[in-house]
């Protein structure tokens, strides 16, 4: 073969190769590519970041890509699942939070609940109602569920009597919760357990536990876009009995039928997933994760391909234009729950 | 008791040559003349374990009663729930745990309320009157509660248990603390009421200064005070005070009590564990510095005898001597040491406990008045037990105190004890 040839050849496979990558590139994109939303991911810091979702840009205004709710707080502090942790040094930290007509109800480490009107910059006094929370979700009755991550409940809290409904005693310190579609039946899952527990909704009783060996230390679930499976994040930062880790960071899925494991989508080491909530097109996953490092990510990530395909700081490029330093939670930026205006 | 330092024990009965008299140390003995040498010294010693000893005592007795009190009246309440109007919840707290005479209103529609919220096992209401006293000797204040026969579970279960039989319409049951006895007569707002039993003390005023009637009996005693009394009460048939609640077993206390607040307006349901359990979280802080202190106290005492007994010691060092050339042995030294630190210890720690028994029994009621808290002395077992308790640790710091100085004299040799001492 010539020269000339064996150079043609190359350069006809580059280009093959190349096109093929911006093919599935491009795909991949697309999946991502028009969202139109803002994301508000609540941190141990006390305030929520603000990423717009057009725009996809990291937040480094402490004005206004940020929203103060509170004092910084650590998880792992106080009372977890009824055991006692080291003494509450902050007593503060946002963990989840639910939005509702332009508010947000901010969920706190220390059991308190904080309404921040998004369209006035208002901010209530905080609200005692439970000991620990984990996240807000918005339930199928209008109210807010709130999990307790030190005792266990789910506190059911009206959002416009600003009142406590009930409190429903589940596991011991849970994390987050989602419906079927019928709904009858809700899943709650326990953080450091790893056990969700599927409970029927009309007796408030629980009828049945999942638990699997990818599930050591889980946070949040998820109705997917198919509103047949459960996706839980199962970040596994520590092993069963809080022991060191064992399991890589991952989603595990659920399959609301059989309410048996059925799939796990293992991650990369530095995306320790907190929450997860789909784009209205159910195309897109958008992750909330923590890195352990100087920084939490906003993760993007397709729903069908189950590809990165973007990752946002959500915390180090602001902590660093206003040169904060983290001296909670070992230095880390630690996020958790995450609320999406859609129509903004 | 033999006197002298020593004696000798009786001859052998044998009047074998080989079995002879044995000297023994009379060591009680020595260590009373010691200590009878130095008075001043003994008596400030004695004074500092007897204040220890006092202030451990009285402290522990105080809260133990508190606690008890806590035990026994929430058991008699029998309600998880109270449900009170919402502006009445510290006049209710105070009532509940004070006994504090108190007097709100709210909607008997409230009951039925009540019943309907899901939980809820049996729900009866109470009517609190505002107090009110009489005379008979001396004037009294009580707290009056009319409470429901049909649906109580407070009052009922004692009737049934002392009287065998529902109250009449004007008769009264009253808390201990009520200076009346069954068949009294006593007014209240024109109305006489017969007294048909006298309940158990709880250390609850809640109950013990309380008199119980029906809740018909209130109301008509109400209607009939518009002629009959000086001081009339306002009370019509549709008010009630508060509604206590039982709850089924699969539901805890405030997970029902959530439900009351968010369903009904305007009232608070006070679950009884959680004010009982607030009350005991600042008797915790409390014991947490009673605590402190005392530990801090007796290694103070313990400090301070240590530091005496070796004073002693120093100073003795030729009597030491010439006693081990007397013919006793080290362990006699040593035991002498031991003895005087011993009876030193045990009467101030005797004499601390009697003297925080006095003191407790003396300011018990301006203490209590002040806390507001509920107040039951333990049984007479507990007493017991808590006095050796204190007198023992008494003992114990004595002997702790006086263990160096005591080894210091096992190593002391006669010779060199007389020599040093000149």
């Amino acid at each position: 073969m010539t020269l000339k040839k064996s150079a043609l050849i190359v350069v006809i496979v580059l280009s093959v190769f190349g096109l093929v990558l911006g093919i599935s590139g491009g795909a991949s994109l697309g999946a991502a590519e028009g969202l139109k939303g803002t994301a508000y991911i609540a941190g141990h810091g006390g305030h929520l970041s603000v990423v717009d979702l057009a725009t996809l840009k990291e937040p480094v205004d402490v004005e206004k890509d940020r929203i103060v709710i509170t004092e910084a707080g650590s998880e792992m502090e106080g009372k977890v699942a009824g055991m006692d942790f080291e003494a509450v040094k902050k007593g503060g930290g946002s963990h989840g939070s639910a939005l509702i007509s332009g508010k947000l109800y901010v969920g706190l480490l220390n059991g308190k609940v904080v309404v921040y009107d998004t369209k006035t910059g208002k901010k209530s006094e905080p609200m005692e109602v439970g000991k620990k929370f984990c996240d807000a979700v918005i339930g199928p009755d209008g109210n807010i569920y709130f999990e307790d991550m030190s005792d266990g409940n789910v506190y059911v809290w009206d959002p416009k009597g600003l009142k406590t409904v009930d409190k429903i005693p589940v596991g011991k310190a849970v994390c987050g919760i989602a419906w079927t579609k019928s709904m009858d039946k809700a899943y709650i899952s326990d953080m450091p357990q790893g056990i969700v527990f599927v409970v029927d909704w009309k007796t408030k009783k629980t009828i049945k536990e999942i638990k699997d060996p990818g599930m050591t230390f889980i946070h949040q679930i998820r109705m997917a876009p198919d509103q047949k499976h459960l996706w839980v994040t199962s970040p596994n930062e520590f092993g069963p009995g809080l022991s060191a880790r064992t399991q890589k960071p991952q989603v595990t899925v659920i399959d609301t039928k059989t309410d048996t494991v059925v799939d796990h989508i293992v991650l990369p080491d530095d995306i320790n997933l907190h929450d997860v909530k789909f784009s209205p097109d159910g195309k897109t996953a958008l992750i909330a994760a923590r890195t352990y490092g100087d920084d939490s990510l906003l993760v993007l990530m397709d729903v069908k391909t189950r590809k990165i395909e973007k990752k946002v700081s959500v915390c180090a490029a602001c902590h660093k234009a206003a040169g904060v330093t983290v001296t909670i939670d070992k230095g880390s930026p630690l996020v958790c729950g995450m609320a999406i205006d859609w129509k903004k | 008791m033999p006197s002298g330092v020593f004696y000798r024990t009786p001859r052998p009965k044998s009047n074998s040559l080989k079995e002879t008299h044995r000297l023994i140390m009379n060591i009680p003995y020595v260590a009373l003349r010691n200590l009878k040498r130095k008075l001043t010294r003994t008596w400030l010693l004695f004074a500092i374990v007897a204040v220890v000893s006092c202030t451990l005592f009285s402290a522990t007795l105080f809260l133990k009663s508190i606690n008890n009190a806590l035990k026994l009246g929430t058991y008699r309440l029998g309600a998880d729930i109270l449900v009170v109007p919402e502006s009445a919840e510290s006049k209710a707290k105070a009532a509940l745990l004070s006994g504090e005479p108190t007097q709100f209103l709210m909607d008997r529609a409230i009951l039925d309320s009540v019943r309907k919220i899901e939980g809820v096992k049996d729900a009866t209401p109470q009517l609190f009157i505002k107090p009110t006293s009489f005379s008979c000797c001396f004037n009294v204040d009580v707290f009056l509660v009319a409470f429901d026969p049909e649906s109580d579970f407070t009052v009922k279960p004692w009737l049934q248990k002392h009287l065998n039989r529902t109250l009449r319409l004007n008769e009264i049951i009253t808390g201990r603390e009520i200076p009346v006895i069954v068949g009294d007569h006593i007014p209240f707002f024109g109305t006489t009421f017969e007294v048909a039993g006298t309940m158990e003390s709880t250390g609850m005023d809640f109950f013990d200064r309380t008199v119980f009637m029906s809740l018909d009996s209130a109301y008509k005693m109400a209607e009939a005070s518009r002629t009959k009394a000086v001081q009339q009460i306002e009370l019509g048939r549709d008010k009630i005070s508060t509604v206590l609640v039982q709850v089924n077993d699969d539901f805890t206390p405030d997970r029902v009590g959530i439900r009351i607040e968010h369903d009904i307006s305007g009232v608070k349901a006070l679950v009884s564990d959680t004010v009982i359990s607030t009350v005991r979280k600042q008797l915790s802080g409390l014991i947490r510095a009673i605590l402190v202190i005392s530990v801090i106290l007796w290694i103070i005492v313990l400090l301070i005898m240590s530091f005496a007994f070796y004073m002693i010691v120093n100073e003795r060092r030729r009597e030491i001597g010439l006693l081990r050339a007397m013919g006793a042995n080290r362990e006699h030294t040593a035991a002498i040491i031991l003895t005087e630190a011993s009876l030193l210890s045990a009467a101030g720690g005797a004499a601390g406990v009697t003297l925080g028994f006095g003191l407790l029994l003396s300011f018990k009621n301006l203490m209590l008045h002040y806390l507001k808290l509920p107040y039951l002395f333990p049984s007479p077992a507990e007493l017991i037990t808590l006095t050796i308790g204190a007198i023992v640790i008494s003992l114990l710091t004595g002997l702790l105190s006086a263990l160096l100085p005591a080894l210091a004299v096992l190593h002391t040799e006669p010779y060199d004890a007389i020599r040093n001492a000149e």
